[in-house]
């Protein structure tokens, strides 16, 4: 199995879902992209799902140069403020043990 | 006697406001005005215009007992008329707060009676005659120790003082007890300090400008002026870490540093 890079997009505010969802929208465009996923802490739970958006990571084909200036441009379309990018691993790719006991796929 | 009280040691901007924010002579600067029906509305604890309950008759009435202590201590209002004991929590956010949680106990100790205080990482919180405490809660929210966006009056859900801001700059809330009025550009409570609506939103103003905040805080900050910036708050901090380290250890020895 291919293991494929992350990018991981850390901005130095807490965004909202709208923004976090315009830079997805942006950004599943490109054929590269093989998913993108969002994570930060949920408000108003009781009564509405919502959450705002602290960290986005970006599973690519393959991480070069080109990828992650078109990352950084969308980046900085959307993210005046400033945020961090970083390379690695950040989301599960494969069962664990646990999942595995679970029966989980 | 040739002695004045310095409150907190230093000369940098954060130690200079502690120093004022502790000085009970000093009168907190008023920047923005709220009605006592809005505050009693944010403390959420009667209904505006409500009596307040009561957990004992009137000092007056219940004929204590002979007691030196009694007539040297004046008691509060809330104290005299017997009401319940309530409460009221601030949250600070580490993004250059006006004060946080440790410097509002050490001010609330030098200005206020009768009141309970307890510090937390990140918020803190005050209780005292129901009373007691709405005085307590006006005078702080209008004063210069509260900005719209880094400080949250929170009943429950208080976390978020650590969080990245939002992209308006405000602090993070679960509950969303606050909003922030794009066109306008003030803050506006819609919900109460535990997060029951309140029936009409209160504006508690324009957050103050980073560099404005920059200037008013309390908190040291590597990226504001740290505490190394401040050569007699140092000394103090190294005091205290050494006694607390080798003061029940070999006390006789002398301090090194």
């Amino acid at each position: 199995m291919k293991i494929r890079p992350e990018i991981q997009i850390f901005p130095f505010k807490l965004i909202s879902k709208e923004t976090a969802d315009k830079i997805t929208d942006e950004l599943t465009r490109f054929d590269f992209v093989t998913n993108v996923s969002v994570h930060g802490p949920s408000v108003n739970s009781n009564e509405n799902e919502n959450y705002m958006v602290g960290w986005i990571w970006i599973e690519v084909e393959d991480n070069n140069e080109d990828v992650q200036k078109i990352i950084k441009d969308v980046c900085d379309e959307f993210l005046p403020f400033g945020y961090n990018i970083e390379v690695g691993r950040f989301t599960k790719y494969k069962k664990g043990v646990s999942d595995y006991i679970k029966g989980l796929n | 006697m040739g002695y004045k009280a310095q409150f907190h040691p230093g000369t940098s901007d954060p130690s200079k406001n502690r120093k004022k924010y502790m000085d009970p002579a000093y009168k907190l600067q008023k920047i923005r005005s709220v009605s006592d029906e809005d505050v009693v509305r944010v403390l959420g604890h009667r209904q505006p215009g409500e009596d307040y309950k009561s957990v004992h008759p009137p000092l007056e009435e219940m004929g204590e007992p002979e007691c030196p202590i009694r007539e040297l201590v004046e008691p509060t209002p809330g104290a005299k008329a017997g009401d319940r004991i309530r409460y009221v929590q601030f949250t600070d956010s580490v993004y250059f707060a006006p004060i946080s949680p440790y410097q509002r106990s050490w001010m609330y100790s030098y200005r206020y009676r009768g009141m309970d205080s307890g510090t937390l990482s990140g918020r803190h919180v005050v209780e005292a005659r129901e009373r007691d405490v709405e005085a307590i809660a006006k005078e702080l929210i209008e004063s210069e120790t509260f900005d719209a966006a880094r400080t949250g009056i929170r009943g429950r859900t208080v976390h978020g003082h650590a969080l990245r801001l939002d992209e308006n700059g405000i602090m993070f809330d679960a509950m969303q007890r606050y909003v922030f009025d794009k066109s306008s550009g003030e803050v506006k409570y819609v919900k109460n300090m535990v997060g029951e609506e309140v029936p009409a939103p209160i504006s508690v103003g324009k957050p103050l400008s980073e560099a404005e905040l920059k200037k008013r805080t309390t908190i040291y900050r590597a990226d504001g002026i740290t505490i190394k910036q401040d050569a007699e708050v140092l000394q103090m901090v190294q005091n205290v870490h050494w006694e607390r380290s080798f003061g029940g250890f070999e006390p006789f020895k002398e301090a090194k540093f």
